[in-house]
């Protein structure tokens, strides 16, 4: 069991990603990645790390098969940025080919997304290719709320724009919110159910519990 | 034909009408030289940031493992170790320079046969068997739409990888699991909290952390892969010794400063 805390050292957007190097993880099916979005260091965290250890182990000993399903050890935003990639570089009736190669095509996609690279590597490097497809910030937009909706804990928001406000909030609250992958895909490829007029991007900062650390699994 | 790389030219490329006349023109070459014969299997690549061990391991070390795999090369095959470093990034000395050369160490342990280092070859060598050319098997050119390190799934590689690495390494391999609580009658105990500055795992948080996870029955400890034992193959033998008893693996991105290689480690957790 892997638990990434990615980078908390610096503020992130919200479709940014700071895990770095999730292909390994997504590469090895014999183990299972969890990630985690923590506040500035601080005694909250201590508690925070402690708990996810808690929920790995309780995890494990539930029971999941081996290899783990195909998607599961990416992050939300990389699960993103994956299912964006899809919709906006695949033919609609033949899928995207395997064999498409990712490293330009994700660089037209104007993400910043390290963590589809080795490190040493960083598109944000290169100036944005004037050839590519401009960038599809709505599409975007609504992968992000699908996978908010659809991903419990309920109300617990891995993408939303207000997250500078969040991260201001964060470096003040007693116990902060904690934010926990649990695997699901979003915007599944095939087409998005039938939006939902109530809902709402949560409300910015404030007043969110904090989920339980297992989550939807 | 002559193939050219951006560090000055890799290698000579001729063809010849038949093996009959390969030979020929082998041993027209080599007439009057010194040149040393190496049978067996040798693994060659082209190593530069491997002072770092996760870079070593996984941006070299892995593709030349899969490499070998994808030719259905029996593993248990012990093989030498070719390096390619026509020039050094960091320099020929420092502390750079001895990691790289630590790393090196390990390059080797991993094959069990010798180690070759183009540039620091003084005769003629005639590797009999070679594989080579896997370069950037596992590279930022080769992510596939499914995101995912090549071969990771297709071949359980990132598995026979660590399988491999253990035997090397003279380790217990950890239990192969068709579910995460086959064979757990011991529980679930240990966990790993990786110093990294990337997260900032330090005092007073991580010893929270520690006395929170107990309360959960974990026995979390605090590692700084970093201390104690010089780089090399030693310390890699100790770090795996540590890894193949822990079940849950806590730690930032990346590879952090210098040789300490956190999030790559992960990869052979069991």
């Amino acid at each position: 069991m892997l638990i990434n805390l990615g980078d908390n050292t610096r503020r992130y957007g919200p479709y940014e990603s700071d895990y770095m190097d999730e292909f390994m993880s997504e590469g090895a099916p014999h183990l299972r990645a969890l990630y985690a979005r923590l506040p500035p260091a601080s005694h909250a965290v201590g508690d925070l790390v402690g708990e996810l250890a808690g929920a790995a182990r309780r995890l494990i000993l539930g029971g999941f098969e081996m290899p783990v399903p195909e998607g599961i050890n990416l992050s939300p935003t990389t699960t993103l940025a994956k299912a964006y990639a899809h919709l906006t570089l695949a033919n609609p009736s033949t899928g995207l080919s395997g064999y498409t190669p990712w490293r330009e095509k994700v660089r037209c996609m104007n993400l910043r997304a390290p963590p589809l690279f080795t490190h040493h590597v960083d598109p944000t490097s290169d100036p944005p290719d004037s050839r590519c497809n401009a960038t599809q910030p709505c599409l975007l937009a609504a992968l992000g709320e699908d996978f908010n909706r659809r991903v419990p804990p309920a109300g617990l928001a891995w993408f939303h724009e207000g997250w500078d406000e969040t991260w201001a909030m964060l470096r003040e609250r007693v116990r902060p919110m904690l934010l926990l992958a649990v695997g699901k895909r979003a915007g599944a490829k095939g087409g998005r159910p039938p939006s939902r007029q109530g809902g709402r991007p949560p409300r910015k900062g404030a007043g969110r519990p904090r989920g339980s650390a297992e989550g939807g699994v | 034909m002559r193939l050219q790389h951006a560090r000055g030219p890799v290698l000579h490329v001729v063809r010849h009408r038949s093996i009959r006349k390969f030979r020929e023109h082998l041993e027209k070459q080599l007439a009057g030289t010194d040149a040393r014969h190496v049978p067996d299997l040798t693994v060659a690549m082209e190593p530069a940031w491997h002072n770092n061990i996760g870079h070593a391991l996984y941006d070299y070390a892995w593709p030349a493992f899969l490499g070998r795999e994808q030719l259905g090369i029996n593993r248990t095959v012990r093989f030498h170790t070719l390096l390619h470093i026509p020039r050094r990034l960091y320099g020929d000395s420092g502390p750079v320079y001895e990691r790289e050369r630590a790393h090196e160490r390990i390059f080797q342990t991993i094959g069990g046969g010798e180690l070759f280092i183009t540039n620091e070859l003084a005769r003629p060598h005639v590797f009999h068997d070679v594989v080579l050319g896997h370069g950037l098997v596992t590279d930022e050119e080769d992510m596939n739409v499914n995101f995912t390190l090549a071969g990771g799934r297709g071949l359980d590689g990132a598995r026979r990888f660590r399988d491999a690495l253990y035997t090397a390494f003279g380790v217990d391999i950890p239990p192969h699991r068709k579910r995460s609580d086959q064979s757990r009658d011991g529980g679930v105990g240990r966990g790993l909290l990786v110093e990294n500055p990337t997260h900032r795992v330090v005092h007073p948080w991580a010893s929270i952390a520690v006395a929170r996870a107990r309360t959960f029955g974990v026995n979390l400890s605090v590692v700084n892969w970093n201390a104690h034992i010089p780089p090399g193959p030693d310390r890699l033998r100790e770090h795996l010794r540590i890894l193949s008893t822990a079940d849950i693996y806590i730690s930032g991105p990346g590879t952090a400063p210098a040789s300490c290689i956190s999030n790559y480690y992960r990869m052979v957790l069991c």
